[in-house]
């Protein structure tokens, strides 16, 4: 193991730059393919809360102030409904001024409330969906109370295809990525074997075994790709945080997402595999 | 120890070895002799198991060749020692070179670092344990490729064209180091085109010419 250890450190040692160069490479593949992994992770965080913050809004007809409670069981009757609450007119002009910045400039003008009362009805997370929240819309908008219902139809509709086609778009560019730092990895392994060929057939002759031949550039692998692995764990950190300190504040989207804390043991364990793998690949077959 | 009976062995269409029969007996120092192409690496690789005959029986140390298997090749070389024409030197130092032969068989360090520095000795360069194969002589590189040959007490050595890149007086300097090995009860064959290396010396000489193999005493 020792002779193999030797002669790995020695082997990359010597071939720095090129070594150097495929690990980079590796490394800037594993990152974009992390990153492609963190976006997928958080719309798939974003469908998760979705259901908890979504709410269809049902506007009662003009001069219902009083709460309807028979209504409100009706409502709360409708499949897929988890509640319902009542707003009253002030209650939404209350909520309106809170949620504006200078609420005297906007509805100073105004005489009266203009707003109407209002149920908003929260629903079970499996009707949080395009078409059954369609269908509660319109169930909800038969009723000889209600004036207009209204939801996020088209945040529903972008978010539910972002979910689709960032899933699929993801997955394709972690296994396009995934094959293509595989191939590095492969492609240099091949070059240094073809570079050690008299070296390798030399150890044949002294008896070597194909374990014996084989370990030093499995360890070179390893080493190349879990050192890749923690070079993209660094920079996917730094643009983490570049994220969350410089354009965070501009863009609270950004600010907002996630990192799950398993990419800390993965990214160095998945360029490890990589690296062995690409090695073991370019190694082959050894035929006496 | 060994012995070639009706072996044959052709590339393509062209016949390099044709109805080979012949033994060397354990021991014995033998050299083999013929021009260029003659077949005399194709003869010795196949003692070392780097060729296959197409045809007939090869015995070595009353061991069949086709009952060796692919997994047994590696441990099968341990007992056979080569050397080359061209050296085939690691770009490491000669300790290092030396020592190779050891770690293949996972000996001890200590061992290694005593066993290198015997051999070294044995072949006269105990003094260039530290210098890297670029900085020694054609004569002085063949010493390490046979001292790497030589330091797992192999029961053959094979010796290819030795001498093939060196001057008369370095090239007589490595048949003194076979003879030494040979003495202490190596099986040692010496394949050559130069005939003063064997004229003279009582040894068996086998000419290879047009595939064909014929015995005669070096004298």
């Amino acid at each position: 193991m020792s002779y193999a250890l030797n002669t790995a450190l020695s082997g990359l040692w010597r071939e720095k730059w090129v070594n150097f160069l495929c690990t980079f490479t590796i490394a800037a593949g594993l990152l974009i393919m992390s990153m492609a992994l963190l976006a997928v992770f958080n719309v798939q965080k974003v469908m998760e809360r979705m259901p908890d913050r979504f709410s269809v809004l049902v506007f009662l007809k003009d001069g219902m102030n009083e709460r309807p409670d028979t209504l409100i069981k009706k409502m709360q009757a409708l499949e897929g409904i988890k509640s319902v609450r009542f707003i009253s007119s002030q209650e939404a002009l209350k909520e309106l001024r809170a949620a504006l910045e200078d609420p005297d400039l906007v509805l100073g003008e105004l005489e009266g409330n203009p707003l109407p009362s209002s149920l908003e009805l929260r629903l079970e997370r499996d009707a949080v969906a395009d078409q059954s929240v369609r269908l509660i819309a319109q169930k909800a908008g038969e009723f000889e109370e209600v004036d207009d219902v209204h939801y996020a139809s088209s945040v529903l509709r972008v978010i539910q295809s972002l979910q689709l086609y960032a899933k699929g778009a993801g997955l394709a560019i972690i296994i396009i990525l995934g094959i293509a730092v595989l191939f590095v990895s492969y492609s240099t392994v091949k070059l240094l074997l073809y570079r050690k060929q008299d070296e390798i057939d030399t150890l044949k002759y002294l008896g070597a075994t194909k374990g014996f031949i084989r370990a030093p550039f499995l360890l070179e692998g390893a080493f190349m790709g879990t050192l890749a692995g923690m070079m993209a764990l660094a920079g996917l950190g730094l643009l983490y945080a570049t994220m969350h300190m410089e354009i965070g504040s501009s863009l609270p989207i950004l600010a907002a997402m996630e990192a799950p804390l398993a990419l800390l043991p993965a990214l160095p364990a998945a360029g490890l595999a990589i690296g062995v793998t690409g090695a073991h690949m370019a190694v082959g077959k050894i035929r006496f | 120890m060994i012995r070639f009976e009706n072996v044959h062995k052709t590339f393509d269409t062209h016949s390099v070895l044709r109805d080979l029969t012949f033994k060397i007996e354990r021991g014995e120092m033998a050299y083999i002799t013929g021009p260029s192409g003659a077949g005399k690496s194709t003869l010795l690789k196949m003692i070392f198991l780097e060729e296959w005959p197409d045809g007939g029986d090869i015995l070595i140390d009353s061991t069949h060749i086709d009952d060796i298997t692919e997994d047994d090749v590696p441990y099968f070389r341990r007992k056979i020692g080569v050397v080359f024409q061209d050296f085939r030197l690691l770009d490491r130092t000669v300790f290092e070179n030396v020592a190779l032969t050891l770690r293949i068989t996972g000996e001890r360090e200590g061992y290694i670092k005593e066993a290198v520095h015997e051999t070294l000795k044995m072949v006269s360069l105990r003094h260039k344990a530290d210098t890297y194969p670029q900085y020694l002589s054609g004569g002085e590189q063949q010493r390490v490729g046979i001292a790497r040959a030589i330091i797992g007490e192999p029961a053959v050595l094979l010796a290819d064209e030795p001498t093939a890149n060196l001057d008369p007086d370095t090239a007589a300097g490595i048949v003194r180091i076979f003879k030494e090995i040979n003495a202490r009860g190596t099986t040692i064959i010496h394949a050559t085109h130069n005939r003063d290396l064997f004229r003279g010396t009582g040894y068996r000489v086998f000419r290879l010419d047009s595939g064909h193999i014929s015995p005669e005493v070096g004298l």
